[in-house]
C-alpha cells in the first residue's frame, strides 16, 4: 500500500433474505451513512452496526425480521490493490429507526458475523478428546465448517490428552470454554478470535504475542498530538500515525485484581478420587519476575515494591480459591477438563487466568486513521502489538536516563485487543483498544 | 460470551437425574457411568459410553467411608439416579447421591403389534431404550423363520448385514453353541459361558443386565440377538466396522471369529463350513 492515498471503502453492502420461495436482495450501498465493524480478541466472531437512510421502503420491502444476511465488501477507493475483503453478517436487530422527513427514515441495524449467528442455533452434547487446539478445531469443523488458524507455537503441557463432554453449549461457547483451559508452557492465556481480514478463526497465546515485532516498529510510533492534522500535509505518511483522541479510563484497579485473587492467593485443586489436594500460592511479583520483557518495555504493570500498611500487596493472602479436580475420570487414561500432571501444571491455569486480567489493568483506547489496520489478507489488527507514544505533560522532571519528554505510563508497546473499524463517507478510521503488561522503560523518539 | 468460572466449588450447583449404564468401575471404587438426561445425548455416536465420566457414588454415613469398613454401593445398570456436578455448570464431574425408583414394567414398556416400545418419561413414544439410554432398538421380537439359523439370518439381514456377513456370524455362533441360546458351558477357562455366542465373565453379566433392563429373558434369541447387536454397535473393538466391510463369507467368518469371539486358534475351518452351509440355505442369491 502506498502511504495514505488508498483509503478503504465499502464497495458493496447488500441485504439478502432467503426464503423457501426464493431470495430477495436489496443493495443499500448508495444509502449507507456509516458502517462500524467490531473485532474483539475474546470473540470468535465479528459484530457490526450499519446506519443507512431508508428512502425507498427498504425495511418494508425486504421484510427485515432478524434473519437477513448482510454481505459487505470492502476495498480501496483507487482499486490499485485489487484486494477486496468480503464478510457475511446476519441482522440481529433493528436498533433504531428515526424519521428524518416525510420520505426518509434513518435506520440503524445490528449485525453479527454469520458464524456467530449460526453457532447460537446449535446446541452441543458431544464428547471430544485431544489437545485443546485439536478439540477446538474439531468443534469448528464439525459444527460450523470453519477453519482454525493455529498461530500459537506453544503446546498443551499436560502429558495426556483431554476428554470432555460439551455440556449443552453452542459451538463457539464450547470452543471458548476449551480455550480457557489451555495455557502455554509458561502459563500464558490463549485467545480465540475472528478478524476482518479473512474467515479463519485464530488461536493464539499471549506468549507468542509478546514476542511479536510491533506493526509500526521502525516506522512511526502512534503519537497523540492535539489538532487532527498535526501539521502534516495530506501526503505525509506520518498523518496515519496521529492519535486523534484517546481514552485512558478504568485503569490501575489493583484492588479488584487483589480481590479476585490475582495478586496473592491460595489455590486448592482437590482430587476426590485420591483424597489429595494440590495446594499452592499465586504471587503477582513472581509471575512478572518470570516474564522476559523487551528492554524498552520492562517495568511490569504490577509494582512489587508498593506498600499498603507497610506490607507489599503480594504479601497479603487475599483469597483462597478451591476447585474440584478429580482424576481417573476415564478408563482410557485421558484427562478430564480439570486434571493436571502435578501442582505446577495446575498453577499454570491460575497464572493464565491472572495474566488475562492483568492485561486490562492499563487499558487505553486510541482513535486513529484506519489506514494501517487493513492490509490485504494479513491480520494487522487484534492480536498484534503497536508502539504508542504520549508526550509528557511537563518537561521539568528529568528521568535517570536523561529523558524528559515522554509519558512512560501511557507510552510503550501495546497489544491490540479490540478494534472498531469505522467507515463513514470516504473516511476510514479506527478506534483501537489496547492493553499491556509492562510500562516503557526508556525514552523513545516522537 | 458465556464463561464458566468458579472460585469456590460449592458456589455453583447443578443437579441431575440420569440412568446408570455401567457399574463396572475399573478402580473398584463403586463408581458408575451415568447417561445424564439433558447433558449426555442418548445418541451413542455423539457420546459413546466409553466417553462418559465415572461418577463417584455417595454412600450412607452409616458406612465407614474408608477402605475395609462398610458396604460398597449396589447401584445396578439401568437404575435411575440423582446427583450433582462437583464442578457446577461445566458438568464434567458427576457425583451420584442416590437412586430414584421408577415403574419398570407397567407404564414404560408397552407391547403393540408384537413390538416392544419404550415410553420415555417425557411421554413421547420411541424405540429407544429409556433406561439404558443407549438408543437400542428392540423391535424384532417376532423373529421370522423356521429354524434358529433362519431366524438369526433374517434378523441380521434386517440389521443391515449382507447375506455373506450374516452367514459368517451364524457360522461362528454355530461353532460356539450349535445355535442354542440356552447352551451353557460351566467351565470355559474357569468361568461359565452362556448362550449363542457363549458370553462369559463381564459380557455374560452384561447380557443378563441388558435383558433385565429390557424386560427380556436372557436365555432367548429375542434377548441375545439385540444384545449381540448392542455389543457390536457400542464396542468398536468387537469388529462391527470390519464385519460391515467384509464381502465374502470367508472374510466375514474370519472377522467375527477374530474380533467378536476370539477363540483358541484352529477353529476357523469349522466355523467357515457352518457359515457356508448357512449361506447356501438362507441366501437369497
Amino acid at each position: 500500500m502506498s502511504d495514505n492515498s488508498a483509503e478503504f471503502l465499502i464497495k458493496k453492502l447488500r441485504i439478502r433474505k432467503d426464503r423457501d420461495d426464493g431470495s430477495v436482495v436489496y443493495d443499500i450501498t448508495s444509502v449507507i451513512n456509516e458502517v462500524n465493524i467490531y473485532e474483539h480478541i475474546d470473540k470468535p466472531y465479528l459484530t457490526a452496526q450499519v446506519l443507512f437512510a431508508d428512502n425507498d421502503r427498504i425495511v418494508e420491502r425486504t421484510e427485515i425480521s432478524g434473519t437477513e444476511i448482510v454481505e459487505i465488501e470492502i476495498t480501496t477507493d483507487d482499486g490499485k490493490l485489487g484486494y477486496t475483503i468480503e464478510k457475511n453478517f446476519i441482522i440481529t436487530e433493528i436498533v433504531r429507526s428515526v424519521k428524518t422527513n416525510d420520505s426518509q427514515e434513518l435506520v440503524g441495524i445490528s449485525l453479527i458475523e454469520d458464524i456467530g449467528y449460526y453457532s447460537r442455533l446449535i446446541r452441543l452434547q458431544k464428547s471430544y478428546n485431544g489437545k485443546p487446539v485439536d478439540i477446538i478445531r474439531d468443534i469448528l469443523i464439525d459444527n460450523l465448517n470453519r477453519e482454525l488458524f493455529n498461530i500459537s507455537g506453544s503446546q498443551f503441557k499436560e502429558s495426556s490428552d483431554m476428554k470432555v463432554v460439551i455440556p449443552n453449549l453452542n459451538p463457539l461457547d464450547a470452543a471458548n470454554w476449551i480455550k480457557d483451559r489451555a495455557s502455554s508452557q509458561n502459563g500464558m492465556p490463549f485467545f480465540l478470535f475472528s478478524t476482518i481480514c479473512d474467515d479463519r478463526i485464530r488461536f493464539l497465546d499471549l506468549e507468542k504475542i509478546l514476542q511479536l515485532t510491533p506493526l509500526n516498529e521502525g516506522i512511526y510510533d502512534y503519537v497523540y498530538l492535539q489538532g487532527s492534522s498535526g501539521g502534516f500535509d495530506a501526503q505525509d505518511p506520518r498523518q496515519n500515525y496521529i492519535i486523534r483522541n484517546f481514552a485512558y479510563a478504568g485503569a490501575e484497579d489493583q484492588l479488584m485484581l487483589a480481590r479476585k485473587g490475582f495478586i496473592n492467593s491460595t489455590y486448592n485443586f482437590i482430587d476426590t478420587i485420591t483424597n489429595k489436594s494440590h495446594t499452592s500460592r499465586i504471587d503477582a511479583n513472581e509471575i512478572f519476575a518470570g516474564i522476559s520483557f523487551e528492554p524498552r518495555q520492562n517495568i511490569p504493570v504490577y509494582d512489587g515494591n508498593a506498600l499498603i500498611n507497610d506490607r507489599k500487596m503480594h504479601d497479603y493472602n487475599t483469597s483462597e480459591i478451591s476447585q474440584i479436580a478429580s482424576s481417573h475420570t476415564f478408563e482410557d487414561g485421558n484427562y478430564n477438563y480439570y486434571q493436571s500432571d502435578d501442582t505446577n501444571s495446575h498453577m499454570l491455569k491460575a497464572k493464565s487466568k491472572a495474566l488475562r486480567y492483568f492485561l486490562h489493568k492499563t487499558p487505553i483506547e486510541i482513535s486513529v486513521p484506519g489506514h494501517n489496520f487493513l492490509h490485504s489478507d494479513v491480520n494487522h489488527s487484534i492480536g498484534n502489538l503497536i508502539n504508542v507514544s504520549f508526550k509528557a505533560n511537563s518537561t521539568s522532571y528529568m528521568e535517570d536516563d536523561g529523558s524528559n519528554n515522554l509519558d512512560k505510563r501511557k507510552s510503550g508497546s501495546y497489544m491490540i485487543y479490540a478494534t472498531r473499524h469505522i467507515f463513514q463517507s470516504d473516511i476510514y478510521s479506527a478506534v483501537v483498544s489496547c492493553a499491556k503488561l509492562a510500562y516503557k522503560s526508556q525514552s523513545g523518539a516522537i | 460470551m458465556k464463561t464458566i468460572q468458579e472460585e469456590y466449588y460449592g458456589d455453583s450447583f447443578r443437579w441431575f437425574v440420569g440412568i446408570v449404564v455401567s457399574n463396572n468401575d475399573p478402580l473398584k471404587l463403586g463408581r458408575v457411568k451415568v447417561r445424564i438426561r439433558g447433558i449426555h445425548s442418548s445418541n451413542i455416536d455423539d457420546i459413546p459410553t466409553n466417553d462418559l465420566p465415572w461418577a463417584q457414588v455417595v454412600i450412607p454415613s452409616t458406612e465407614g467411608g474408608i477402605s475395609g469398613i462398610g458396604k460398597m454401593g449396589q447401584i445396578q445398570n439401568g437404575a435411575q439416579v440423582i446427583g450433582f456436578f462437583a464442578d457446577g455448570l461445566s458438568s464434567q464431574l458427576p457425583i451420584v447421591i442416590g437412586s430414584l425408583h421408577y415403574i419398570e414394567n407397567d407404564k414404560d414398556v408397552t407391547v403393540q403389534n408384537n413390538k416392544t416400545q419404550s415410553v420415555p418419561l417425557d411421554g413421547q413414544t420411541t424405540n429407544t431404550d429409556v433406561r439404558t439410554g443407549e438408543g437400542r432398538k428392540i423391535d424384532s421380537l417376532n423373529l421370522p423363520g423356521g429354524s434358529n439359523g433362519e431366524k438369526i439370518f433374517n434378523y441380521l439381514k434386517k440389521q443391515g448385514l449382507t447375506d455373506e456377513q450374516a452367514a459368517g456370524v451364524i457360522g461362528n455362533l454355530s461353532a460356539e453353541s450349535n445355535l442354542n441360546p440356552a447352551a451353557l458351558n460351566p467351565n470355559d477357562v474357569g468361568k461359565p459361558a452362556f448362550g449363542l455366542a457363549q458370553w462369559r465373565a463381564d459380557r455374560y453379566s452384561s447380557l443378563i443386565d441388558f435383558s433385565n433392563q429390557n424386560g427380556l429373558d436372557y436365555k432367548t434369541l429375542e434377548a441375545q440377538l439385540p444384545f449381540m447387536m448392542y455389543e457390536l454397535e457400542t464396542q468398536s473393538w468387537l469388529g462391527y466396522g470390519s464385519l460391515k466391510k467384509a464381502t465374502t463369507v470367508s472374510e466375514a467368518t474370519r472377522v467375527f471369529e477374530r474380533k467378536f469371539e476370539r477363540p483358541r486358534p484352529g477353529t476357523f475351518e469349522k466355523r467357515f463350513n457352518f457359515a457356508q452351509i448357512a449361506y447356501d440355505l438362507y441366501s437369497s442369491s
